[in-house]
């Protein structure tokens, strides 16, 4: 191959990048919702990251001459604290703030870790059968015996609260999915046709996973991940809920409805408006990965 | 007349436009004849026929024409009288039979339904029980072995997936019987079955057609099929007639040059040095369609008058009727 | 045929029990500190009384002859003794399941009962404006975590309404004779009408929380595969048999697209058995779930394992269930 023939190849191949990009985009516009889903969450992302300057107050600082303020739609309510204070009071709004921290960061690296480590245990089971694959379909099959909540549970009960405590626990099992998601995949490739070309033409097998396998099955994956990131969300939010997720000082959602259960009869603000934040964040991400599901995979579909 | 369908057009909305699958068709069947359909795929045949029970799937409906059975406007009547209608007076066998039948249900039963659905068999009081249920099941039995399955008290309370294809068109033909119908229409009742079993189910048919004397329309999309079990044949293209008559006639002295491509693209064992000829080109758009004749895109004596003249049937011989510029 | 492989099914639950047995028990063992330490927790207990009980417990023996004495105690049913209720945990399990159960199958039935209705009429009357409010709330549903919505419903009934009691399984003035420990049944046992409506007023609001995820993906589920199943040939069949469109829907159409439903809520009682922790604790509903919250609080581990190897098993049973009613409602698959 000459440097020329190279550049071309590079060049086609970005075009086609690029092509693939530009096509994506005309299909998924057409998901209106979707891409409300993805702008919310766009806002959201940007909230988390740019929290000490968008936040009015230091989301733990308390100050009980204004201990359960209104937000201030309602009677009582001022504009210097718009969503109203907590029975410390401090500030609504900056805790939601920065408990939107938490809770993305948790759904982003709990779901960043399973599919990295079931891509991995996935392909290589699937690719190379045998033992390997044998141990880890059962061990796989055991963990599915739990439900999701009750083991992440079982987990933090065993482990304590805390940030890298939730992400194991929360990982523990959610790499199974992926696992057999890109296992059964995998499989399936394997019986294709290309593969036998591509093997042929003496490739070899890490090359074959990597350049034929891999790119196939990239889109499934992506879906489900965004699928099951509101899932790790709303899981992080009930185990801060039940007082066993992250530790009581970080402002986290599940913990700040926790925290309002026993004003509900006069400051239904503490609780339900953290609850909200969650909602909507799930809702976006839920809109988002339908969206992604019907331009990227249809074939996901049936749930 | 047993029906007489005058100018009937269904239209179904798309993306692109109004796709116009029937484009008034006009046709009549008699009491007692097997009146063939033929046509290619996307000619409109299915569709008239689900028209004529007023089956037409949504988002697609029947604009305007009339369909008149027993000289009753179909289209006039309630949705009442029309549920009446159907699976007792006018039958219809599917396609695909293994798509047909309710996979969850046992095949004797799907038949019975159709007895119980209009109430036909009345059972006797017998205690506090009426023996309805019984009587009905009697009835299926000789349903089923009137249609030609073996053994129908074994294969009663089987699925439909334990029946072979055939069986399973057997089976559906029993369901069309089930109420006496005047009228059968079977839509492409043989062209998911293999050649051996096709012969057996059109043989069946035509059993029908002589010893109950039941009205059937055949669509099909196979000329040597309607040629050797109709009496009459109307050939559709792109939801509309282009020539009808009498089977005899149609097949040795075709007017149309459609017909007359259609003939020529069928193999024929006895006369082997005849070349066959397939007729190029393929069914116009039925969204954008040209003005004039349909078929003049396809036509080996298209002329320039063909573009924009909207044609009445012309009668070229008894009974023998044909749309076409060379016959006027 | 059939018996024989719904049997092979069962049995193969075995060895996967056995699994999560193991499991669970090598978690325990990973515990931070001695259980000893933590079982007495504040208590000033001496030296030789730690090792007295440690002795007593098993616990100096290898790791080994451990694991087969806890497999032994789990098949004569002994999961030890609960440090919080110094009672074994097998009974203060059992006291508490039939409120649990009581509220899951109030939650299933909620769910059943208005998911379905609510995905056919969703498919009939496709992309109408009862369709998009239907399907848009059902997409809400699988977005809420339950402990908000559980809050909420108690602020709209309960506190601004007053409409629906929030908190605990009947009214502190209604007596009733427990039989089974399903409230509403005994009440219906016993015939006691006030205790009956007390107690199902009391299930509404935390039996809808812990059903609305359910609901939500039922009525998605039932609408798509009401459409898919409503453009089949055997639907319009049964049309042109001259059925009447609500029996063509219920009979022929509904059937058929209950298959998959089935499969989803089996995947889903995972989703009910751990949202059953979150609502116990939003309504106070003493149920096993909120037993296990207050045994992790307590540190009162043989009680938090013994629920949690309950918890699988039900899940197993319920995933067992489904795989053999899915093959009783469709013909075509033979396990």
């Amino acid at each position: 191959m000459t440097l020329s023939e190279g550049k071309e190849i590079l060049r086609d191949s970005s075009r086609l990048w690029w092509q693939n990009t530009k096509d994506f985009w005309r299909r998924f516009r057409k998901h209106p919702l979707a891409v409300l889903g993805l702008v919310i969450l766009i806002i959201y992302i940007l909230m988390a990251i740019f929290a000490p300057f968008i936040a009015p107050h230091d989301p733990n600082k308390q100050s009980i001459s204004n201990r359960l303020l209104p937000p201030m739609a309602f009677e009582g309510g001022t504009s210097e604290y718009p969503l109203g204070t907590d029975y410390l009071g401090r500030d609504i709004l900056s805790r939601i703030i920065y408990g939107s921290r938490v809770s993305l960061l948790v759904g982003v690296i709990s779901i960043a870790i399973s599919v990295f480590v079931g891509f991995v245990l996935g392909a290589i089971a699937g690719y190379y059968r045998g033992f390997f694959d044998t141990v880890l379909s059962r061990f796989s099959e055991l963990l599915m015996a739990f439900p999701f909540l009750i083991f992440t549970i079982f987990v933090m009960a065993i482990l304590g609260p805390g940030f890298w405590n939730l992400i194991v626990a929360l990982t523990f099992k959610a790499w199974v999915e992926f696992f057999r998601l890109v296992r059964g995949e995998i499989m399936s490739e394997m019986t294709k046709e290309y593969i036998e070309a591509a093997r042929a033409l003496g490739r070899s097998s890490k090359e074959i996973i990597t350049l034929e396998i891999v790119p196939n099955i990239f889109h499934s994956v992506l879906v489900l991940a965004t699928l099951r990131m509101g899932y790790m969300i709303i899981t992080e939010a009930s185990l801060s809920f039940l007082g066993i997720g992250v530790p009581p000082r970080i402002p986290a959602w599940g913990t700040m409805v926790a925290d309002g259960r026993d004003y509900i009869l006069n400051a239904w603000w503490i609780s339900t408006l953290p609850g909200l934040a969650i909602v909507i964040l799930v809702l976006s991400i839920n809109l988002f990965g339908e969206g992604l599901r019907d331009v990227l995979d249809p074939r996901l579909k049936k749930d | 007349m047993l029906l007489d369908v005058k100018d009937l057009r269904v239209q179904f909305p798309s993306s692109r436009g109004l796709v116009k699958a029937v484009n008034g068709l006009t046709l009549s069947a008699n009491k007692g004849e097997i009146l063939g359909i033929v046509g290619e795929s996307g000619s409109g045949k299915s569709m008239s026929l689900l028209s004529m029970l007023r089956l037409v799937p949504k988002p697609g409906e029947i604009v305007s024409g009339e369909i008149n059975f027993n000289g009753d406007n179909l289209l006039k009547k309630s949705d009442r009288e029309m549920r009446m209608l159907r699976g007792k007076d006018i039958s219809m066998v599917f396609q695909d039979p293994m798509t047909t039948l309710n996979p969850v249900f046992p095949v004797g039963e799907q038949i019975r339904e159709a007895l119980r659905i209009h109430g036909l068999i009345k059972g006797e009081r017998k205690w506090f029980f009426s023996d309805r249920k019984d009587r009905e099941r009697e009835r299926v039995l000789e349903l089923m072995a009137e249609v030609g399955i073996p053994s129908p008290d074994l294969r009663y309370l089987e699925y439909p997936h334990q029946f072979s294809g055939g069986m399973q068109q057997r089976a559906l033909i029993a369901i069309a019987l089930a109420g006496e119908p005047q009228l059968l229409l079977a839509d492409e009742p043989t062209t998911a079955l293999d050649v051996t079993i096709q012969a057996q189910i059109l043989e069946l048919l035509n059993r029908i057609n002589e010893e109950h004397g039941t009205t059937i329309i055949l669509v099909t999309h196979d000329l040597g099929v309607a040629a050797e079990f109709t009496h009459r044949m109307v050939v559709m293209y792109a939801g509309l007639v282009l020539e009808q008559g009498p089977t005899r006639t149609l097949v040795e002295e075709p007017a149309h040059p459609y017909t007359q491509g259609l003939l020529n693209s069928i193999p024929r064992i006895e006369d082997r040095r005849k070349k066959i000829e397939a007729i190029p080109g393929t069914v116009p758009d039925l969204i954008n369609m040209p003005p004039g004749c349909p078929f003049h895109q396809r036509c080996k004596y298209a002329k320039r008058e063909c573009i924009g003249t909207e044609l009445e049937m012309i009668e070229v011989d008894k009974g023998h009727q044909v749309r076409c510029i060379l016959y006027t | 045929m059939k018996k024989i492989k719904v049997l092979e099914r069962i049995l193969a639950t075995i060895p996967l029990m056995l699994g999560v047995a193991i499991l669970v028990f090598v978690f325990m063992r990973m515990l931070p500190g001695d259980p000893v330490d933590i079982m007495m927790g504040d208590s000033l207990a001496t030296e030789a009384e730690m090792s007295m009980i440690r002795e007593s417990m098993g616990l100096d023996e290898p790791f080994g002859s451990q694991l087969l004495s806890f497999l032994g105690g789990i098949l004569k049913g002994d999961l030890g003794n609960s440090y919080m209720f110094n009672a074994p945990v097998k009974d203060v399990i059992l006291r508490a399941l039939p409120a649990t159960i009581e509220l899951a199958l109030a939650a299933i039935v909620i769910a059943l009962l208005l998911g379905v209705p609510i995905g056919i009429l969703s498919a009939v009357k496709r992309n109408s404006w009862l369709d998009r409010i239907t399907m848009g709330w059902a997409f809400l549903g699988i977005s809420m975590p339950a402990f908000w919505l559980g809050l909420v419903l108690i602020i709209l009934f309960g506190v601004n309404w007053g409409l629906l009691p929030t908190q605990g399984r009947l009214d502190h003035f209604v007596e009733l004779k427990t039989i089974t420990g399903i409230y509403t049944l005994d009440s219906i046992l016993t015939g006691n009408l006030e205790a009956f409506k007390s107690s199902v007023r009391h299930l509404l609001l935390p039996g809808f929380t812990l059903g609305a995820n359910l609901m939500a993906i039922v009525a998605r589920v039932v609408r798509s595969s009401m459409i898919e199943v409503l453009e089949q040939d055997y639907v319009t069949l049964a049309r042109a048999k001259g059925l009447v469109e609500w029996a063509v829907v219920t009979k022929h159409a509904l059937r058929n697209a209950l298959i998959p439903v089935i499969t989803v809520v089996g995947l889903q009682v995972g989703v009910l058995l751990g949202g059953n922790m979150i609502v116990e604790q939003v309504f106070s509903w003493p149920g096993l779930g909120r037993l296990v919250v207050d045994a992790i609080y307590g540190r009162d581990y043989p009680l938090v394992q013994g629920a949690v190897m309950l918890y699988a098993l039900t899940f197993v049973v319920a995933n067992l269930i489904v795989d053999i009613l899915y093959t009783n409602l469709n013909p075509k698959i033979e396990l």
